[in-house]
């Protein structure tokens, strides 16, 4: 079972740098689509991935579809030395990624996010027009289905503050 | 807030005539109602109601799997 909220207290413990993005980050903005993993894009500096490391190894992270006992081990090494990563934890599945296709790396990503509170902590998360441009260039069938209803979402907010 | 016989209100209906965005959604099946409900929610409602689903359909998997033996 996800576990939405224990998954995002432990990064703001631990002051990871991250940006939520992909199907959870659409329904943090409103969106009815269900995803089951979290997808979020991390800062690669040093510092960040000693950080980000250090919270996930309390997850007992593998590496999702992997050979049952194929050794693995999420450390500061194995994160400088690749990008994305797709894992099973405690916690749920979930993605991080070094880039965002159509927006970037997080210095950019950041760009495309605003502060939203869950779950009584401060996310980043990616804004709806962020997801659009994201999906646009992913432009597979699963992230062309999602626009028309984010598209609407973004008509909807907009008619709101007008 | 009185609805039509197609379930939307009239200030719903007046937003998709003006917009051709929400008319390209409605035309690909978005559940406007259900977006405008979704708005209504804050951040962690919506995330809270996203994990309480995933729940549900875990444990309407899991019936499946009985049903089959799969588990």
């Amino acid at each position: 079972m996800v576990k939405f909220d224990l998954f995002f207290k432990l990064l703001t413990e631990h002051n990871v740098k991250y940006v939520v993005v992909g199907g959870l980050a659409a329904s943090a903005q409103g969106s009815s689509y269900l995803t089951e993993d979290i997808d979020i894009c991390y800062a690669r500096d040093k510092e960040n991935l000693l950080r980000l490391a250090e919270a996930l190894q309390l997850l007992h992270p593998a590496l999702r579809g992997a050979p049952a006992g194929l050794p693995f081990r999420l450390d500061f090494s194995t994160l400088r030395a690749g990008l994305n990563f797709t894992l099973t934890t405690d916690y749920g599945d979930i993605d991080l990624l070094g880039e965002v296709a159509g927006l970037g790396m997080y210095d950019e990503v950041v760009k495309f996010s605003e502060e939203l509170e869950v779950f009584g902590v401060t996310c980043r998360v990616l804004t709806l027009e962020g997801l659009i441009v994201a999906k646009r260039v992913a432009g597979r069938a699963k992230d062309l289905r999602v626009l028309p209803e984010l598209e609407a979402l973004l008509e909807l907010r907009r008619s709101r503050k007008e | 807030m009185a609805s039509n016989r197609s379930g939307l209100t009239e200030e719903l209906e007046q937003l998709i005539r003006q917009s051709p965005v929400l008319q390209r959604a409605v035309e690909e099946g978005v559940d406007l109602t259900l977006l405008i409900e979704r708005l209504s929610l804050s951040p962690t409602e919506r995330l809270i109601r996203h994990q309480e689903a995933l729940a549900v359909f875990e444990e309407f998997r899991r019936a499946g799997q009985r049903k089959r033996g799969e588990i």
